[in-house]
C-alpha cells in the first residue's frame, strides 16, 4: 500500500526503454568511483610510498596482513564504534523530543524550525573552528559556563574521553536537526483517520502511542539509524578540526587513520588496503538497511 | 491533528532552550570576530561589553588570494550542481518509471558505494591517478569529483519527486503525439521543478561545504573556502579574531540563505526520506 | 504555477552569473601560472621567519619586477602538502620553507633542487660567513637541499621579574627547573610551560637525549624504552603538574603565545620564537623576558632545530626563485632580516654584531650549533611515521592512560617495523 501521492508499482511502469537516460550518470560514476575503486584495490597490492623513488613492487596481501595485525587498525575501529554509539544515543532521543515539540504546531513553530535547522547547513570546517576556541581549556566560553554551574573545567580536546565527548557534542549540534526533520515528517505522515478511529474506539493516550504512533514511526527510525551509521563512518571534517585525531591517535577513527597513513606517512598502498577493509566493513551495513526498509514496507 | 501530545509549556521550554543552543555558537563566533585581541583572551568572557572593531575582517579581505578562493567555491558549486541536476534528473526519471533496465544493478551498487563509503577510500587512488593525468589542482577536476560524489544523493531525492508525478499525464501527452524528449523537457521537468530546486539547494550546500576533496586534490589554484578556513588553525599567534572572522565569512551566506530556502529543505527531506 | 516560474526564473538569472565567474576565474588562474613574465610562488609555514620573509616581498618586487605570491600552510599539514604537490610534478611552488625534520624524507623523494651551483657562484649569499655546521645543516648526501633559514637551539626562557621577586636563578639542572616551577606556581603564577600537545615529540626527544638516552642505536634499532628514556618521560609527566591546565594540548606556537601573553614563570622553547617577543601585541611582558642555556641532565645536550628553505625540484622559475633567496638571505639584508622579527640565521657577522646582541640577547647561544652539544632532528626518511607513533605513545603516558614503561615498551615494538623500512646506506 503506498502513501498518499505515490502510485503503485504497476501504475508507474512504462513499457518503452528509458534505461539509456542513465548513461550520463553511469559514465560519471564509472570515472569518479568505479575506476578509482578498482585502481585502489590494485594499489593495495603494491608497496607505494609517495616519498620513495623506488619502483613499486607487487607484494600481494602483505598490506592486509600488516593492517590486520596493527594495533591501530583495531583501536581506531573501536573508537569509530564508540563514537557511533555515543552519537546515536544522544542524537536520536534529542531529535525525537525536538520533533515532538515542533509537531505541536504552536505559534512561532516556523521560526523555531528555521533556527533549529541552521546548524545542519553550516560548513563543518567552520563549525569545528568555532567550537575549537569555545572548548579552549583555560579561556574558552564552555568551561567558563560549566564553571558557573559548579563543575570543574574540563580539558576538552586534550584527552580521549573528553575529546570524544566534544566531537559528539559538535556533531550532534549539526546532526540533530536532520533527525528532527525526518521524524517530524514521519509524524505528519500518519493518517489522522487512524487516530480518529482509535479515539472512537475509546483507546487511551498510551495505547494510541504504543499501538499506532510507535510502529508507524519505526521505519523512519530504522532509516535514521542506518544513515547515522554511515555518517559516523564517514565523519572527518569535524574531528580533523577539533582534535586532528589527537592527542596522538586517541580520537582517530578508522577513516582518519586511513587518511594519516596515506597522506601523512605517505604510505599510499597501506592506506589503500585500509580503504578496502573499510569497504568490506561498510557494504553489509548498507545491504542490511535496504533489506530492512523493504521488508517494513 | 497531533499524533503525540506534549504540554505547551514543556514544548516552548524545549524549543527555546534548543534555539538558544543553536544560535549561541553563531553569536559567539561573530562577536569574537569583531573583538580586539585583548578582548578575546579574557575571563569572564566579554559578551557585550567591548569595543567592536572591523580590523579582523579587513585583514581577511586584504589577503590577496581571498577573492579567488571565494570565487572558486561559487563556481565549483554552481557547475557541479548543474551537472548533478541534469544527469541526475535523467536517471531519476528512469528509476521512477522503470525498475529494470540494463546496468541497473551495477548502477545501484555504485550509488550505494558512494553513500556508504568514506570519501578517503576513493580519494587515495584518485590522487595517484591524477598524477598520471595531470588533473591535480584544477577547478574542473573538483567539479567532476563533486558531481560524482553528490549525484547518488541527488538521484535519491529526485526519484521520490518524480514518483509523485502521475503517469496519466505522460499517457495524455503521448496521446497528443509528444516525443520522448519533448515529454521529458516540457512536461515532466516543469512538474518536478520544486523537487529540482530543493535538490539543487541540497547539492549546492554539500558542494559548498566540501573539505576533504579540495584538501587533497587542490593546491593554490583550485583552493576553496573550507580549506582556507581550516588553515586558520594553529595560526602563529593563536589569534582567535581572524579565525572567527574566517568562520563567520564562511557561515554568513548559509545563514542568510536559511530563511529563504528552508521551505525547500523541509519539502525535500520529508518527501525524500519517507517515500524511499 | 508558482514553482514553475521560480525555477525558470532562477535558471535565467543563474546562467549569466556562471559565465561571468568562469571568465573571471580563467583570467585569475591564467595569471598565476604564467612563468614568462617572471613570477614565483612561495610556500610558507606560519612562523616568525615567514612573517619576516613576507615583509621583504614589496621591496623585492620593486627592485626586480618579479611578481611574488605566497601562501601559508599550518605546520601540521605543511610537509605532507609539499610532498603531495611534488608527487604531482605540478610546479606549484618555486620556493618552499620546511622544517629540518623533513630534510631526510624530502631528500629521499628528490623533492628539492640541489642549490650548490647557485651558492658557489653567489658573492651576495657569502657561504663563508657560515660555520661548517650550518653549511651542512641543509645537506643530504653531500648536496645542499635547503638554505639554513634559522638556527634555533632549544633554550630556557624565564620571566626576569618573577625570578627576581622569588629570588630564583635560571635552572642548571632538571631538578632545579622543576623546583623553580613549583615555587612559582605556589606564588600564584603558572610554573612553566612547554608543548605537551601535538608537538610533544620535540620536548620529549630533547629530554630523552638530555637524560642520556637515544631514540635508536647505530643499527637503527629503537631504544625508546631504555632506563634513561623512561626517566625522561616520567620527568616530562611531572612537569605537567606545574604547568597551566591548557598546556596539555598546546602546540609549539601556543606555548610561546601563552608565555609571552600570560603570567607564566618559565618556558623551554626554540630561540627562534624570540621574534614574537619583539611584537608588543603578543608580548605583554616586554622587557621582562630573559634567556639562558638549557638545564643539564646526564648529558649536556640541547635540540638544535631550524627551518630550511629551498627550491622544489619541479619549480617553474628556479632562477627567479634563487634571486629572491639571495635578496632576503644575502649579506646585505641579513641585519634587516633579523630586526624584522625573524628567527636568527646564525651568520658569524650577525652573532658577533653588538647592536643586534643588545636587542636579541640569545644570539651568543647560537654558537653552540658548532659544538657537539646539540642533536638535530633524527635524519630518517620514516620520521613522519616515527614521530606520530612517538607522540601517540607519549600522549598516553601524559594523560595517564598507560604506565610509562609499558607505553614505551609498546612504542619500541611499534618502531621496529617502521625503522626497518628506512633505506640504509
Amino acid at each position: 500500500m503506498g502513501l498518499v501521492g505515490t502510485l503503485t508499482r504497476k501504475q508507474r511502469r512504462l513499457t518503452r526503454p528509458i534505461g539509456h537516460y542513465t548513461l550520463g550518470t553511469w559514465v560519471l560514476l564509472a570515472l569518479t568511483i568505479l575506476v578509482p575503486l578498482l585502481y585502489g584495490i590494485y594499489i593495495s597490492l603494491l608497496d607505494i610510498n609517495l616519498a620513495s623513488f623506488l619502483a613499486p613492487q607487487f607484494v600481494g596481501l602483505k598490506n592486509y596482513t600488516t593492517a590486520l595485525q596493527a594495533s591501530e587498525t583495531w583501536s581506531t575501529l573501536r573508537i569509530t564504534i564508540a563514537l557511533m554509539f555515543l552519537g546515536m544515543i544522544v542524537q536520536i532521543p534529542c531529535g525525537i523530543i525536538l520533533a515532538v515539540a515542533l509537531h505541536q504546531q504552536l505559534r512561532g513553530t516556523k521560526i523555531f524550525r528555521s533556527i533549529l535547522i541552521t546548524p545542519m547547513l553550516l560548513t563543518p570546517v567552520a563549525v569545528g573552528l568555532t567550537f575549537r576556541f569555545m572548548f579552549d581549556t583555560d579561556l574558552g566560553v564552555i568551561n567558563w559556563f560549566i564553571g558557573k554551574l559548579g563543575i570543574e573545567s574540563v580539558n576538552w580536546l586534550g584527552s580521549q574521553t573528553s575529546g570524544l565527548v566534544a566531537i559528539v557534542i559538535v556533531d550532534s549540534w549539526q546532526s540533530i536537526p536532520f533527525v528532527m526533520l525526518l521524524i517530524l515528517a514521519a509524524l505528519s505522515a500518519i493518517p489522522t483517520s487512524l487516530f480518529e478511529a482509535a479515539t472512537v474506539d475509546g483507546a487511551s493516550n498510551r495505547q494510541v502511542f504504543r499501538l499506532i504512533t510507535a510502529p508507524l514511526i519505526t521505519p523512519t527510525l530504522l532509516v535514521i539509524v542506518m544513515i547515522k551509521i554511515m555518517d559516523f563512518l564517514k565523519l572527518f571534517d569535524t574531528i580533523f578540526m577539533l582534535t586532528r585525531g589527537g592527542p596522538g591517535n586517541a580520537t582517530t577513527t578508522l577513516g582518519l587513520w586511513t587518511y594519516k597513513t596515506g597522506f601523512v606517512f605517505l604510505e599510499l598502498s597501506r592506506a589503500a588496503a585500509l580503504g578496502v577493509i573499510i569497504l568490506i566493513i561498510t557494504m553489509p551495513v548498507y545491504f542490511l538497511w535496504r533489506k530492512s526498509t523493504r521488508n517494513v514496507r | 491533528m497531533k499524533r503525540i501530545s506534549l504540554g505547551k509549556v514543556t514544548s516552548y521550554g524545549i524549543l527555546i532552550i534548543s534555539s538558544f543552543a543553536s544560535l549561541f555558537p553563531l553569536f559567539w563566533t561573530f562577536s569574537t570576530s569583531i573583538k580586539n585581541r585583548t578582548d578575546t583572551y579574557v575571563l569572564p568572557p566579554k559578551f557585550f561589553n567591548f569595543h567592536p572593531t572591523l580590523k579582523n575582517y579587513i585583514s581577511l579581505f586584504k589577503i590577496k588570494t581571498f577573492p579567488h578562493i571565494y570565487l572558486n567555491s561559487i563556481f565549483i558549486t554552481l557547475m557541479s550542481t548543474l551537472i548533478s541536476l541534469i544527469l541526475g534528473s535523467l536517471s531519476a526519471y528512469a528509476f521512477a518509471r522503470r525498475s529494470k533496465f540494463r546496468g541497473r544493478t551495477l548502477l545501484d551498487a555504485l550509488m550505494i558505494a558512494v553513500r556508504a563509503l568514506p570519501a578517503i577510500v576513493v580519494l587515495l587512488p584518485i590522487y595517484k591517478l591524477s598524477s598520471y593525468l595531470g588533473m591535480y589542482d584544477s577547478v574542473w577536476t573538483l567539479i567532476l569529483l563533486y558531481a560524482g560524489f553528490n549525484i547518488p544523493f541527488a538521484i535519491w531525492l529526485l526519484t521520490s519527486f518524480f514518483n509523485q508525478i502521475p503517469i496519466e499525464i505522460e499517457e495524455a501527452a503521448r496521446v497528443d503525439g509528444a516525443s520522448n524528449t519533448r515529454m521529458f523537457v516540457q512536461v515532466i521537468l516543469p512538474l518536478a521543478a520544486p523537487g529540482l530546486v530543493a535538490t539543487g539547494i541540497f547539492i549546492s550546500l554539500l558542494s559548498w561545504n566540501e573539505f576533504l576533496i579540495p584538501v587533497i586534490m587542490a593546491g593554490e589554484n583550485a583552493k576553496t573556502l573550507p580549506v582556507f578556513v581550516a588553515s586558520f588553525i594553529s595560526n602563529k599567534n593563536l589569534d582567535w579574531g581572524p579565525m572567527a572572522a574566517a568562520a563567520t565569512v564562511a557561515m554568513v551566506p548559509i545563514v542568510a540563505l536559511t530563511v529563504f530556502i528552508q521551505r525547500w529543505l523541509v519539502t525535500g527531506l520529508s518527501s525524500g526520506a519517507v517515500k524511499d | 504555477m508558482k514553482g514553475l516560474t521560480v525555477s525558470l526564473g532562477k535558471r535565467n538569472r543563474v546562467l549569466p552569473i556562471i559565465v561571468a565567474i568562469a571568465l573571471a576565474l580563467t583570467g585569475c588562474s591564467k595569471g598565476s601560472s604564467d612563468k614568462a613574465s617572471g613570477e614565483i610562488n612561495i610556500f610558507l609555514i606560519p612562523s616568525p621567519s615567514s612573517t619576516s620573509i613576507q615583509s621583504f616581498i614589496p621591496e623585492f618586487e620593486k627592485q626586480t619586477g618579479i611578481k611574488v605570491n605566497f601562501s601559508e600552510t599550518p605546520y601540521g599539514e605543511a610537509h605532507q602538502k609539499q610532498l603531495l604537490s611534488y608527487n604531482q610534478k605540478a610546479g606549484a611552488y618555486d620556493i618552499a620553507q620546511f622544517d629540518n625534520s623533513f630534510l631526510a624524507p624530502f631528500c629521499q623523494a628528490k623533492a628539492m633542487l640541489p642549490l650548490d651551483s647557485y651558492i658557489s657562484k653567489s658573492k651576495e649569499y657569502d657561504i663563508g660567513d657560515f660555520s661548517q655546521a650550518q653549511q651542512d645543516y641543509g645537506k643530504c648526501k653531500g648536496e645542499t637541499l635547503g638554505l639554513t633559514l634559522s638556527t634555533e637551539p632549544m633554550i630556557q626562557w624565564y620571566r626576569t621579574d618573577i625570578y627576581e621577586k622569588l629570588g630564583l636563578t635560571p635552572a642548571k639542572t632538571w631538578d632545579e627547573y622543576y623546583n623553580n616551577a613549583k615555587k612559582i606556581q605556589a606564588s600564584g603564577s603558572g610554573g612553566q610551560i612547554m608543548g605537551f600537545g601535538p608537538n610533544v615529540s620535540w620536548w620529549w626527544m630533547t629530554l630523552v637525549w638530555s637524560f642520556g638516552g637515544q631514540l635508536y642505536d647505530d643499527n637503527l634499532n629503537p631504544t625508546v624504552n631504555s632506563k634513561e628514556a623512561v626517566a625522561a618521560t616520567d620527568y616530562l609527566k611531572k612537569l605537567i603538574a606545574v604547568s597551566p591546565k591548557g598546556a596539555i594540548t598546546a602546540n609549539g606556537d601556543d606555548v610561546t603565545s601563552r608565555f609571552l601573553g600570560e603570567d607564566i614563570g618559565a618556558m623551554l622553547n626554540y630561540s627562534g620564537y624570540y621574534g614574537m617577543a619583539l611584537d608588543e601585541k603578543i608580548n605583554k611582558n616586554k622587557g621582562k623576558i630573559g634567556t639562558a642555556p638549557m638545564p643539564i641532565g646526564a648529558a649536556d645536550i640541547t635540540h638544535l632545530a631550524g627551518w630550511n628553505i629551498g627550491i622544489p625540484s619541479d619549480a617553474k622559475n628556479p632562477d627567479a626563485a634563487w634571486k629572491f633567496l639571495e635578496f632576503v638571505f644575502g649579506k646585505t639584508n641579513a641585519k634587516a632580516y633579523l630586526q624584522s622579527g625573524a628567527a636568527a640565521i646564525g651568520r658569524q657577522s650577525i652573532i658577533n654584531d653588538a647592536e643586534l646582541v643588545a636587542t636579541n640577547p640569545y644570539l651568543p647561544q647560537l654558537t653552540i650549533s658548532a659544538s657537539s652539544r646539540v642533536e638535530r632532528y633524527p635524519q630518517i626518511a620514516v620520521w613522519p611515521e616515527f614521530e606520530t607513533a612517538a607522540i601517540d605513545a607519549v600522549s598516553q603516558v601524559l594523560t595517564g592512560k598507560k604506565a610509562t614503561q609499558a607505553a614505551l615498551d609498546a612504542l619500541n615494538e611499534k618502531l621496529k617495523p617502521i625503522l626497518a623500512k628506512e633505506p640504509r646506506g
